[in-house]
């Protein structure tokens, strides 16, 4: 077997090797796992993140008014290219870059050192483990509930049911007791329609009213966040996505959209201007990570859009329960304004 | 096996960690919240040895204040809001946003200048102040008496930067004034009648002035030798010419868009009609043959129509002609005395004065028909539009009030009517220069 560990790599394609192979095997399958998880963890993070080129401040130009000669105008005048953005409190752009360069370096080594590799395993799966435990828990909350009003409906049916039964056979006793009476028998027979009747509308009554109050609970537990705007009201509600969304994480939707319109100062005329900003919100409100998606094609219109988020940063603090959800946000804007 | 389930949870973890943990958040934002930008304007801070003796510091400052008031797009803090000193910094690094966002200025402009004889170098900055950034700065030289020039300038540049298109500060309005006597005079000045300067001194009656194209050039009509004649001015050398014919009376007269051509309207044997002259005034030819008054011709953009008044309909309105061709077709419907077209240099709209209950008003009309939209109204009367070359303003004279007329400016919408004038006589005939260098 002294031949065959000389190779770099002999049971790759040899699951059934030898048994002194198998660990080697796994290692590499584990390291392969790894490396798709650094990679996924790269390509997730990295169109966030990215550098903002639309940023950069423009050079600053020499205009001769007159055609006259420059005068000196002492070093006070030099007009040097204007460094880049100040770091400003609100949403610092340099805030985000070191895990663009952390990823980085992870997204070159084909072989990563183990430390690495156990490093970026440990938080990966840690923030998985939490996402995923989070997700599961909520799902398994709410099927939960649903399960229990379920169970809550049926049990409500069956003693129902009981009663109605028991009501039978007190009728079916009376009836037999009134069998010389035919006349009786018959209007006992009459008010015994009657009373199924009665008891049959009742039921059907309960069972609307239980699921009206059902769908109610839903609507009001339930809405589900999505990538599109709600149909109703001025929230921004949503379908798909699959979590399920309590009327806070609607409220706090609301808040960012009032407070971001607000902020929003735009003074040209094109009504058909459309440009995409991913943000995220810190447990404190702070909006960062400011990045546009594109561009309108109008400068002073993406400009204005950077403005506005700067300016109502720092928004109330998200629920605590959706920071998660609310550390990235996407936010569409539209020059158009609704109803003008 | 142990080994085999790790690697089959190992999988399944990267698999499932391909897709998002989360669904993201979506908050459409649908139209601006507001649409009047709180700008603040600081003193320009002197950055040479000499002495600020014509008031540039506060007069740039001024000017771009102006201007942005006159343009309805922003709000200028007042200067005594201003927590920083006139020592401060003029670029990023050197002053604090805080202090701007203090006072809720969303964008604020800076500057610095020296003086050294009669020259002037001037620096100016406009900040974001939100985004803590810059987003223009421009150095200017010239001579310290043309500093409103370079704020009005920059004004260009800070709606530019606000609006996609830059303004329309660094042009010239050119107008009739009667200085409260019966004769009238052409001047023109800076929009927000500064820096004004007389044209004709020949105490007559003059009318009509048009710029040329490149703003070097002015046309107007003067009564001068007892009949109305069409002069023009170069503002270059101060000369006065007399163009066109001569064995009748011209009025008005507007420069073809590419300088090329005048037309005119002629008067000659009682039948007034469209002429068109070449650069020297010769005729080129005759547009209009009927029996009616035509007149006020203003060329389309293209230089393949112009605009006209006639009454050959019985009453005053609004024509178009096809140049090349030289049909007609009527353009205004709508009331009784329509008058005074100026096609936009956007070429869509051509505005113009019309009648509506004895007043007059000023009223847009599509060039390609339509219904006119009405932009001012009131007790007084609102005459001779003129647009503004961004096609966004349009500059007209009004007696509202009472009184005076007095140039006016607004949005082609009708909206932010402002006063630009403010002589003790007439000011009337306004003409709007195209950009000037």
């Amino acid at each position: 077997m002294a031949k065959s560990q000389l190779k770099p790599m002999p049971y790759l394609g040899r699951p059934e090797g030898p048994s002194d192979g198998v660990p080697r095997v796994w290692k590499w399958v584990i390291l392969s796992g790894i490396a798709h998880i650094v990679v996924v963890t790269v390509v997730l993070i990295v169109p966030i993140f990215g550098p903002n080129p639309k940023n950069t401040p423009p050079p600053v130009y020499t205009v001769d008014l007159m055609g006259g000669e420059k005068l000196g105008g002492g070093a006070g005048t030099s007009l040097k290219p204007v460094p880049a953005p100040k770091p400003e409190p609100l949403a610092p752009e340099e805030k985000s870059a070191p895990p663009v360069q952390e990823t980085k370096k992870a997204k070159e080594p084909p072989k990563p050192t183990p430390e690495e590799v156990k490093e970026a395993k440990d938080k990966a799966a840690a923030e998985r483990a939490e996402m995923i435990e989070k997700v599961k828990a909520k799902k398994e909350a709410e099927e939960k509930r649903k399960k229990e009003a379920e169970e809550k409906r049926l049990a409500n049916e069956k003693a129902e049911a009981e009663r109605r039964a028991r009501l039978e056979e007190l009728n079916k006793k009376r009836k037999e007791a009134a069998l010389a009476d035919l006349r009786a028998k018959l209007e006992e027979r009459q008010r015994q329609q009657a009373l199924e009747e009665k008891l049959q509308q009742q039921r059907l009554l309960e069972q609307q009213r239980a699921a009206e109050q059902q769908r109610a609970q839903q609507q009001a537990t339930s809405t589900v966040a999505g990538n599109t705007p709600g149909a109703a009201g001025p929230g921004v509600g949503g379908t798909g996505g699959g979590i399920v969304k309590s009327p806070e994480f609607i409220r706090y939707q609301n808040i960012i959209q009032e407070r971001v319109r607000s902020s929003w100062t735009w003074v040209g005329r094109r009504n058909d201007l459309k440009v995409t900003v991913n943000a995220s919100i810190q447990e404190n409100g702070e909006i960062t990570g400011l990045k546009l998606v594109g561009t309108s094609g109008d400068r002073s219109f993406d400009d204005s859009v950077l403005r506005a988020l700067r300016k109502a940063s720092p928004l109330p603090p998200p629920p605590a329960e959706f920071r998660k959800e609310f550390s990235n946000v996407i936010l569409p804007f539209n020059s158009e304004e609704l109803g003008r | 096996m142990t080994r085999a389930t790790l690697a089959a949870a190992l999988l399944l973890f990267t698999l499932f960690s391909a897709r998002p943990f989360y669904s993201q958040v979506t908050v459409p934002i649908e139209g601006p919240g507001r649409r009047i930008v709180p700008i603040a304007i600081a003193p320009l801070k002197n950055l040479g040895s000499a002495d600020d003796r014509s008031g540039v510091s506060g007069g740039v400052a001024d000017a771009i204040a102006n201007d942005m008031k006159l343009s309805g797009w922003f709000r200028v803090i007042d200067r005594s809001a201003y927590i920083e000193g006139p020592q401060s910094g003029i670029t990023s690094d050197s002053f604090d946003f805080k202090n701007w966002t203090t006072i809720n200025a969303e964008s604020l402009v800076k500057g610095g200048f020296s003086v050294q004889g009669d020259d002037l170098v001037v620096e100016l900055r406009l900040f974001d102040v939100y985004q803590g950034k810059q987003l223009v700065g421009k150095r200017y030289t010239g001579k310290v008496r043309d500093f409103r020039r370079i704020a009005h300038r920059f004004s260009d540049e800070i709606i530019n930067q606000f609006t996609g298109t830059p303004g329309p500060f660094n042009t010239r309005i050119a107008y009739v004034s009667n200085g409260g006597g019966g004769l009238k005079e052409v001047y023109f000045s800076h929009l927000d009648g500064t820096d004004k300067f007389q044209v004709t001194t020949n105490k007559s009656i003059n009318l009509s002035p048009a710029w040329s194209p490149d703003g070097r050039m002015l046309l107007y009509t003067s009564y001068g030798q007892g009949r109305r004649s069409l002069y023009l001015y170069e503002l270059t050398t101060s000369r006065h010419t007399l163009i066109g014919e001569q064995n009748g009376s011209s009025i008005g007269g507007r420069w073809s868009p590419d300088g090329q051509r005048v037309a005119v309207a002629f008067e000659r044997g009682g039948n007034t009609d469209v002429y068109i002259l070449d650069r020297s005034g010769k005729t080129i030819r005759r547009l209009t043959e009927d029996r009616g008054i035509d007149v006020s011709p203003s060329w389309s953009p293209d230089g393949n129509r112009l605009a006209f008044v006639s009454n050959r309909a019985g009453n005053p309105q609004i024509y178009l002609l096809d140049v090349a061709t030289g049909n007609a077709r009527r353009l205004t419907f709508s009331g009784s005395y329509n008058t005074s077209p100026d096609w936009s240099p956007k070429g869509d709209k051509i505005a113009y004065t019309g009648r509506v209950s004895g007043r007059f008003q000023i009223f847009t009309i599509p060039a390609q028909g339509g219904e006119p939209q009405q932009l001012t109204s009131g007790s007084g009367d609102n005459e001779d539009p003129s647009w503004a070359p961004d096609s966004r303003f349009i500059a007209f004279s009004s007696n509202r009030g009472g009184g005076r007329y007095h140039l006016y400016m607004m949005r082609d919408t009708g909206e932010n009517q402002q006063r630009l004038t403010a002589s003790g006589g007439d000011d009337t005939n306004p003409s709007w220069s195209p950009r000037l260098e």
